[in-house]
């Protein structure tokens, strides 16, 4: 047993290697692609991905305001709708979250300085906001509308580490896009 | 005009016309929800292009395109961010002024979803969804509340 393990590891410890090693190799071709990648935040920051639309999914206010009508046809419908309004935000923060990690580790294969602590850090942040998505996904199916609620602030907030972490990682991570404007008065 | 706006109209003729268009029109319009339907009927529902005959007098096609493009947006993103309450009074609002009985237009609305055709062209999808399915639950506020009146008295 333990000299399968011994061989295992070793397995990993020659294909790191050799995966650092092809990384300084190809580093000059990762120059020019580090010059045109798209900016980490940028992917996160696309329009859709406003901070407001979880607070509106996940309203409390709304819910109180549907429950205070009275009717269980509405609170019905409005169960039904913001679930598949959540449904939809979920899939697509969970398929956009994979589409970063991908990014991330195709330009990661090209950093000269690559900080092995911060992309597991990294690799670990992503993989935790891909299973929350899960876990959120699950309560909006079982529970109430605004169940969720915590778990989206909550994840909002790791997944504002992304930025940081990827900065470690990755030098250059330009500002997130500007703010949609508000409406005129 | 705050900063915003004029780095989204390109040109000196688009910030004018914008402004223009609020104190002429917009302003005087009762209710964002009635603002977004007024905007959206200025669009060609082929081309999806925007035309205001009197304004493009004064200031150019290009220029009014981009002045009825931007308050087009912002007003849908103002009802995006509403409450479902809030969206309940622009309803209402549009309702009363619409002029038509508001069982027609309450059955008209909800058979057709008419609605869908004031969202702009160039919305984000995700925030379009939520706010046609903000005014189709409150239509259906209004509906049940016009079914039983009592409640709300």
């Amino acid at each position: 047993m333990n000299l399968v393990l011994f061989f295992l590891l070793a397995a990993v410890a020659v294909w790191t290697s050799v995966y650092f090693l092809r990384a300084k190799g190809v580093s000059a071709a990762g120059d020019d692609a580090q010059a045109a990648r798209p900016a980490v935040q940028s992917l996160i920051h696309e329009a859709g991905d406003l901070p407001f639309f979880w607070d509106a999914i996940f309203s409390e206010a709304d819910w109180r305001f549907i429950l205070n009508e009275r009717s269980p046809l509405l609170t019905e419908l409005f169960t039904e709708e913001r679930r598949a309004l959540a449904v939809q935000w979920l899939n697509d923060r969970a398929a956009r979250i994979r589409a970063v990690r991908a990014k991330h580790l195709e330009n990661s294969r090209y950093s000269q300085d690559l900080n092995v602590l911060a992309e597991l850090k990294l690799l670990a942040l992503f993989q935790y906001l891909i299973v929350l998505c899960g876990c959120m996904s699950l309560v909006v199916r079982v529970a109430e509308p605004t169940a969720p609620r915590k778990l989206a602030l909550h994840f909002e907030k790791m997944a504002g580490r992304l930025g940081p972490g990827q900065e470690a990682a990755i030098p250059h991570v330009p500002a997130p896009a500007e703010e949609l404007p508000r409406s005129r008065p | 005009m705050n900063q915003v706006h004029t780095a989204r109209l390109g040109n000196p003729d688009a910030l004018r016309a914008y402004d223009d268009l609020w104190q002429r029109t917009l302003g005087k319009v009762s209710g964002d929800l009635n603002r977004m339907i007024y905007l959206a009927s200025t669009r060609d529902y082929n081309s999806g292009r925007y035309h205001h005959a009197g304004l493009e007098a004064s200031f150019g096609y290009e220029a009014v395109k981009q002045a009825l493009e931007t308050a087009h947006q912002e007003i849908f993103w103002k009802l995006t961010r509403s409450s479902l309450e809030q969206l309940v009074l622009e309803l209402e609002i549009y309702i009363r002024s619409s002029g038509e009985s508001p069982e027609e237009l309450l059955r008209t609305w909800r058979t057709l979803q008419p609605y869908r055709v004031a969202i702009p062209l160039e919305a984000d999808a995700m925030a379009a969804q939520l706010l046609l399915s903000n005014l189709k639950l409150g239509l259906e506020v209004l509906q049940k509340r016009r079914s039983q009146p009592a409640n709300h008295l």
